[in-house]
């Protein structure tokens, strides 16, 4: 998690969550229980390589949970948002909105 | 990213993973059954021609069954909802039976009224008709509500004015059996064809990914 800065809202915007990538994903988690790999890399236009890339940074900071299973002889990679990460998205919204709320007319 | 945004992005996804045409495609075939039983019934009888409706109705939903899991998924992916969702669609179960159960209610009161002589379908009121267009009204406008698929607002609209003019036209003399083969015939095969028209849209626009999910 970024520094807590009382002062700046900005600063404690997290920057794990903020990348747009990440974002698309997250937020598209967020409004569902689960989702397969190959859905999410047609919701956000992201490459194998890249959905690859930020799942893993998602998972490494426990956001997402990733699970592999076999529906008949087929795997299948489903991802869900885990508490923490839902909560880690509802402060990032806070954060943003608070900070765009600050700016000047 | 309001709360209303999330909603919206819940609804599109709700919409991407189900609306593949293949919903059409099942709506349209009690309706073509609609069409073919009354042509049917000189040779099997009422009951007989009618009752085809069960098998016929089962098959088209294993088939599509099939197809969504076998061509659709790959594509397009899966998505389990949330519980909200999940409680909506129970809801839309319960409403889809009440509103079936109501429609097959009025098919069996209207065959037990003309044998019975209670019910002159020849020369009565509108009323049969009315009535069983106002239910599949009701029936498709909840169905469009809660998927957010506007199409299926014309759809009953289609479907709730075919009997209306079947009656009209079978009146005129213009078609048989109230009009039904012609009526419900040509919905069905519009209903058939726009389901076929997205299903194969979204087939050409989603190809089979190279390889396996990387993570």
């Amino acid at each position: 998690m970024p520094p807590n800065d009382e002062t700046d809202p900005l600063s404690n915007i997290d920057p794990v969550i903020h990348a747009p990538a990440r974002l698309k994903l997250i937020t598209q988690l967020y409004v569902v229980e689960e989702a397969d790999a190959t859905f999410l890399s047609n919701a956000t236009g992201l490459t194998w390589g890249n959905l690859s890339t930020h799942l893993r940074k998602l998972e490494e900071h426990q956001y997402v949970k990733i699970d592999k299973e076999f529906r008949g002889r087929k795997p299948r990679t489903v991802i869900s948002l885990t508490e923490r990460g839902r909560t880690a998205f509802q402060q990032y919204r806070t954060t943003i909105q608070t900070a765009l709320n600050d700016l000047p007319n | 990213m309001t709360d209303q945004d999330l909603k919206a992005l819940e609804q599109r996804t709700f919409r991407t993973v189900t609306d593949d045409g293949l919903w059409d495609v099942l709506i349209a075939a009690p309706f073509a059954n609609l069409a073919i039983a009354p042509l049917l019934s000189e040779d099997l009888g009422d009951f007989w021609s009618s009752a085809l409706l069960a098998p016929f109705w089962l098959a088209t939903y294993l088939v599509i069954r099939v197809v969504r899991h076998r061509i659709i998924a790959p594509r397009v992916g899966t998505v389990r909802f949330g519980a909200d969702r999940q409680q909506r669609l129970r809801r839309l179960g319960i409403v889809m039976v009440v509103v079936n159960v109501i429609a097959a209610g009025l098919g069996v009161v209207a065959f037990i009224g003309v044998q019975l002589d209670w019910i002159d379908l020849g020369n009565g009121s509108i009323g049969y008709p009315l009535l069983l267009g106002i239910t599949i009204l009701i029936g498709f406008s909840v169905a469009a509500a809660v998927t957010g698929i506007p199409r299926y607002y014309l759809y009953g609209l289609l479907l709730a004015v075919a009997p209306l003019v079947g009656e009209w036209l079978w009146r005129q003399g213009h078609a048989t059996h109230h009009g039904y083969p012609v009526v419900f015939g040509a919905a069905a095969a519009i209903i058939f064809i726009t389901g076929m028209v997205r299903f194969t849209a979204i087939v050409r626009s989603h190809p089979l990914p190279h390889h396996t999910a990387p993570v």
